[in-house]
């Protein structure tokens, strides 16, 4: 909640974080407590319920490498990077994906099979600057 | 002269009784002598009854040899009877030989009897103790197959390999999440929208402007400039980091941090049939 909070506080809409805290309360608390207690249930599953292997929740931060192996592009825009030898960054995840850690042998060690792949957005597909104005690249939406 | 006397004594040590009393054998002796000294027997003394002398003696003769015939009849039965006691005295004789035999056998019996109760109260000691051994053995068998069960019920949980969830239910529930999130964020942006155009929102301090500070994210900058799509992302961004923060592992309990480390190193041993069971013990719900 705090963390959704402090993402209004952003926008400048409010005069407080307390505001923010209470707007994110009357709209989507309920939303909120319905996806805690899902991740609650994936807690106990991967703790519990999966015992062949380690099963996790894949979350890229802003800022890290796009990596077309583990993740997908919320604008599809390929998931090879724009051009050779560049380096996407991702802006956010939008989607989680699941991984399970695999032996991969003596030299390999622990390895992550990807299951789900992380849906993210890309910097450059977010950040357009076209005479000063930052916004999406609507041509890709 | 017939002894009577002695005659008796005789038949009376053969029959075994005791001998007649003087007063009958007096009584016996004067009735023989009276039989004796009969008119019939007695001489007439008269010359003219030699005839009759000679007719009494030999009626006399006659009684001589019916007394003669009782007494060999007595004697013949005297023998009878001495055989007949002889046999019965025999036969006594045996039976007491038999009763003896009898009383050492019900001796020896009552002997083996008191032998056979005394080994039957020490089978019957021995075979109590057994028993009581037997069910003090089963009652520590009862008490540690309690044991040993409870630890194998415990210890199941840590031995199963075998997952309760397959990896597309796993992924079916992913997607459900990645679905709620996004309208949870898509319904915070429509919300914050008709928010906005409801109010006016006075113009962004200059020194607040997240652009103007360095390595800000792109959708922190896109929620700043007011960007509906940019504050969706953020959204999702946020809850995305909330969930994967709270299954992953031990991370939201501060207590149970360190315990992070030590499964990340198990693991880096290689050993998933210990390490991956073993998540069960810390795992608090």
């Amino acid at each position: 909640m705090e963390q959704l909070a402090n993402v209004l506080d952003e926008t400048g809409s409010f005069s407080s974080t307390q505001q923010s805290l209470e707007f994110i309360k009357a709209v989507a608390l309920e939303g909120v407590e319905s996806i805690l207690r899902v991740a609650l249930h994936l807690e106990r599953v991967f703790m519990v319920e999966v015992t062949s292997s380690d099963m996790l929740l894949l979350y890229e931060s802003p800022g890290s490498v796009f990596d077309g192996a583990g993740m997908t592009n919320e604008f599809g825009s390929g998931d090879a990077p724009t051009s050779p030898g560049s380096q996407d960054r991702v802006a956010g995840t939008t989607e989680v994906g699941v991984g399970k850690t695999i032996c991969g042998g003596p030299e390999e060690g622990r390895l992550v099979k990807i299951l789900l792949k992380t849906k993210v957005v890309l910097e450059k597909d977010v950040m357009t600057e076209s005479g000063g104005d930052r916004g999406i690249a609507t041509n890709e939406m | 002269m017939f002894n009577f006397s002695s005659f008796s004594t005789t038949i009376s040590s053969f029959l075994d009784f005791p001998p007649p009393s003087r007063e009958i054998q007096d009584d016996l002796l004067t009735d023989s002598q009276d039989r004796l000294a009969s008119p019939s027997a007695k001489p007439s003394g008269r010359p003219g009854n030699e005839t009759e002398e000679r007719g009494a003696g030999t009626s006399r003769s006659r009684e001589v040899r019916q007394l003669q015939r009782e007494i060999e009849d007595l004697k013949v039965r005297v023998e009878r009877r001495g055989n007949e006691i002889v046999r019965l005295r025999g036969e006594e004789e045996k039976l007491i030989r038999k009763c003896r035999r009898r009383d050492d056998r019900i001796m020896e019996l009552e002997h083996e009897i008191g032998q056979m109760c005394g080994l039957y109260q020490e089978d019957v000691q021995r075979q109590t103790q057994h028993t009581r051994e037997v069910e003090e053995r089963l009652q520590r068998t009862e008490e540690l197959l309690a044991t040993r069960s409870a630890e194998l019920s415990g210890a199941h949980a840590f031995l199963s390999t075998t997952d309760r969830l397959s990896e597309a239910e796993v992924l079916s529930i992913v997607r459900d999440l990645n679905e709620n999130i996004y309208q949870v964020a898509v319904n915070l942006t429509e919300e914050w929208e008709k928010l906005e155009s409801s109010q006016v929102i006075s113009p962004m301090d200059v020194d607040s402007d997240p652009t103007s500070r360095p390595s800000v994210p792109a959708l922190v900058q896109l929620a700043h400039n007011r960007d509906p799509t940019g504050l969706t992302f953020l959204f999702q961004s946020c809850l995305c980091s909330q969930v994967v923060s709270m299954t992953s592992g031990w991370g939201h309990h501060q207590e149970l941090a360190i315990l992070e480390s030590v499964h990340q190193r198990l693991s880096a041993s290689g050993e998933h049939r210990v390490v991956h069971p073993r998540r069960n013990l810390t795992y608090i719900s």
